[in-house]
């Protein structure tokens, strides 16, 4: 079980060199993940009759190959994205990169206000006035 | 039933029952509050947690419907199409608020003499600035001073940082020639009283500790059923549930509701008995009537390069006032606020994304989703909500909370001129979004999960026909009755109410402080 959802996950989420995103196994628990989505009965008995299906269709496929069938067909994409986005958002090593990603996009622009006299310059524009009662 | 009588009870530990009680606990009365949710620990609903969106979706999601904590109880949205949003523990909403403090405008407070809508209040902006002033010290805000938009205000914190996408679209304001300010936060932005820089003021952090260490005694999960009345007619206590869910009776010389515009009319309802058969102080039968939620419309703008925009405090950067006041040849009287707020976290941008069909999964699912993630600037478009009877809270006697004691139904409709103000504001949004080049532009309103400004619910005025509290805080029916929080607005501005909410219940208890014989029995 293992091992066909870490590459149908993979193949839902890979690992990105361009854009510096680790794959969803890797920033995923599987077990952990696992645990979460079997605990919907709902979603049990779908993985289960999935799964029993492409078996019947591929007899000698391997449980990676599997895994990454099951992706590609989309059957499970809607009842695994919302747990999917979940972990992989919530991951500190997700959260780790989308930070370095910022930090780097964002070193060379200032973005803090260093004085109120600056702001001041920028908002002098503004014509209105409160309406005096 | 034991009897410990103290000479004041507060019910809710929110942004004006914590107000309120550090106020009195200056002037030597035995003060207890009564508070239905839990105390938590700050760090358990800190936004700079890892799995801080996921918590939103969840334990802290802004639905009590969808929380279904102990704490909590049901409120039926099915007859509005705003669904009220709120958080039951010490500190109440401010445990998930954004921190956006702005004040009322002048205008507010006369809304039938300046545009003949809504109602006067029974006093003035000048007669609030001193406790707005006070709150400022203590909730740590910060801001600018030298906004056209309001009378001088002096004493702010520095304001928060605009970021990339705040300056941004700050320059497009500057193109109208609109108005627009740095936004004024309950964000402690230096260092201050052992506070982390950034982290935002939630009541539980600022005036609680000033209460408790003055002597008032702040009781959690105490759920309060009902107000109680002697054979007189004035209230001696209430009946409340501790954390075992056993009732038990607390007496009081004088009894603060502070349970917010939705709790507040269902405690006096739950509270009817011989002498009040409609509910607590509720011969005006206005208890729970004229309820106002500032429709909120939503106008995000989407660029081709990355700003950064969900850096930064949660709530607002920056706000323009341009079409605040009624407009001359405009559809629609009095007006709203445009809040530029931050963009999204990770998480929410990936659902965002999904369901407008942006995001696929597979080889292209990082590529597309940096093309979403930052990127985006949000302006809500808060409305000022005029009042209406047939908008109102009543109690649901079909659905129950943990303690047994009835939920309640929203009964609510937009108005004409909420809906002729959406569009306006939508529009003038987008002209904004256009001047600053963005790529796509989305907008819509009233945006449903919104309903965090829960006002008027027992209106304060000068008529006991026509208002249920009178300017001190006191209802009309008994004289030791006092309503603190946003359910005695006369109206509802077009901000956040927290900031004159809590300056409300500092000015009532400072006149309970300073003229005690019109208060106690």
């Amino acid at each position: 079980m293992n091992k066909i959802f870490k590459s149908l996950i993979n193949t839902m989420i890979p690992e990105s060199k361009i854009e510096l995103m680790p794959s969803a196994s890797r920033a995923i628990k599987i077990s952990i993940f696992l645990k979460n989505i079997l605990k919907s009965n709902k979603l049990k008995k779908k993985i289960n009759k999935v799964l029993i299906t492409t078996l019947k269709n591929n007899k000698k496929i391997n449980y990676s190959s599997l895994g990454i069938k099951i992706a590609e067909s989309k059957i499970m994409e809607k009842d695994l994205e919302k747990y999917l986005l979940e972990s992989y958002f919530s991951s500190k090593l997700v959260q780790k990169q989308l930070l370095k990603k910022t930090n780097k996009i964002l070193s060379s622009k200032k973005t803090n206000n260093k004085d109120n006299l600056s702001l001041l310059k920028l908002v002098k524009k503004s014509r209105l006035r409160y309406k005096h009662i | 039933m034991k009897n410990n009588n103290v000479d004041i009870l507060i019910i809710g530990a929110g942004a004006a029952g914590a107000a309120a009680a550090w106020n009195l606990s200056q002037s030597g009365y035995k003060i207890i509050c009564l508070e239905q949710g839990p105390s938590l620990n700050y760090k358990s609903y800190s936004f700079s947690q890892t799995n801080w969106e996921l918590l939103k979706q969840k334990k802290f999601n802004i639905n009590p419907n969808i929380r279904k904590s102990k704490s909590d109880y049901p409120i039926d949205n099915s007859k509005s199409p705003i669904s009220i949003a709120n958080f039951n523990a010490v500190g109440g909403s401010t445990i998930l608020y954004s921190g956006h403090v702005p004040r009322f405008h002048p205008s507010d407070f006369k809304t039938k003499t300046v545009d003949n809508v809504g109602d006067d209040w029974p006093f003035e902006y000048k007669d609030l600035e001193p406790f707005y002033k006070l709150n400022d010290k203590i909730m740590n805000v910060a801001g600018l001073v030298g906004d056209p938009a309001y009378p001088p205000i002096s004493n702010l914190k520095p304001p928060v940082p605009l970021g990339l996408s705040g300056k941004k679209i700050a320059q497009g304001f500057n193109k109208l020639g609109w108005h627009w300010w740095p936004s004024y936060s309950a964000i402690s932005t230096k260092r201050y009283k052992g506070k982390k820089k950034n982290s935002r003021s939630t009541v539980d952090k600022t005036y609680w500790p000033l209460a408790i260490s003055n002597g008032v005694k702040l009781r959690a999960n105490c759920r309060v059923k009902k107000i109680t009345l002697n054979s007189l007619g004035n209230v001696n206590g209430v009946i409340y549930t501790n954390p075992n869910n056993k009732e038990k009776f607390q007496g009081a010389s004088l009894v603060i509701v502070a349970c917010s515009g939705i709790g507040t009319p269902r405690l006096l309802l739950n509270s009817a008995n011989k002498l009040f058969p409609k509910g607590l102080a509720n011969s005006s039968g206005l208890v729970g009537k004229n309820l106002m939620l500032h429709p909120l419309g939503l106008v995000e703008g989407k660029f081709d390069k990355f700003l950064g925009s969900f850096i930064g405090p949660e709530g607002c950067c920056l706000a323009s006032q341009e079409f605040y006041e009624t407009i001359k040849d405009a559809k629609h009287k009095r007006g709203y606020t445009m809040q530029v707020l931050r963009s999204s976290g990770p998480l929410e941008t990936a659902f965002s994304a999904r369901k407008f069909k942006n995001l696929s999964f597979g080889k292209d699912f990082h590529k597309q989703f940096s093309q979403n993630y930052g990127k985006t600037i949000p302006v809500a478009i808060i409305c000022e909500d005029l009042p209406e009877k047939h908008n109102s809270v009543e109690l649901d006697h079909n659905k129950k909370d943990s303690s047994g004691m009835p939920g309640v139904k929203i009964n609510y409709k937009l108005s004409e001129n909420s809906k002729k103000m959406l569009v306006h504001g939508l529009s003038k949004a987008k002209e904004v979004m256009k001047k600053i080049g963005a790529k796509s532009i989305m907008s819509f309103g009233p945006v449903r999960h919104t309903g965090w400004h829960l006002m008027g619910t027992t209106k304060m005025g000068n008529s006991r026909k026509e208002s249920v509290v009178n300017e001190f805080g006191q209802t009309h029916d008994i004289k030791n009755l006092v309503i603190v929080d946003s359910s005695i607005f006369v109206t509802s501005g077009g901000v956040n109410p927290v900031s004159t909410l809590q300056a409300v219940a500092l000015k009532i208890t400072s006149e309970i402080k300073n003229s005690p014989n019109r208060y106690f029995i």
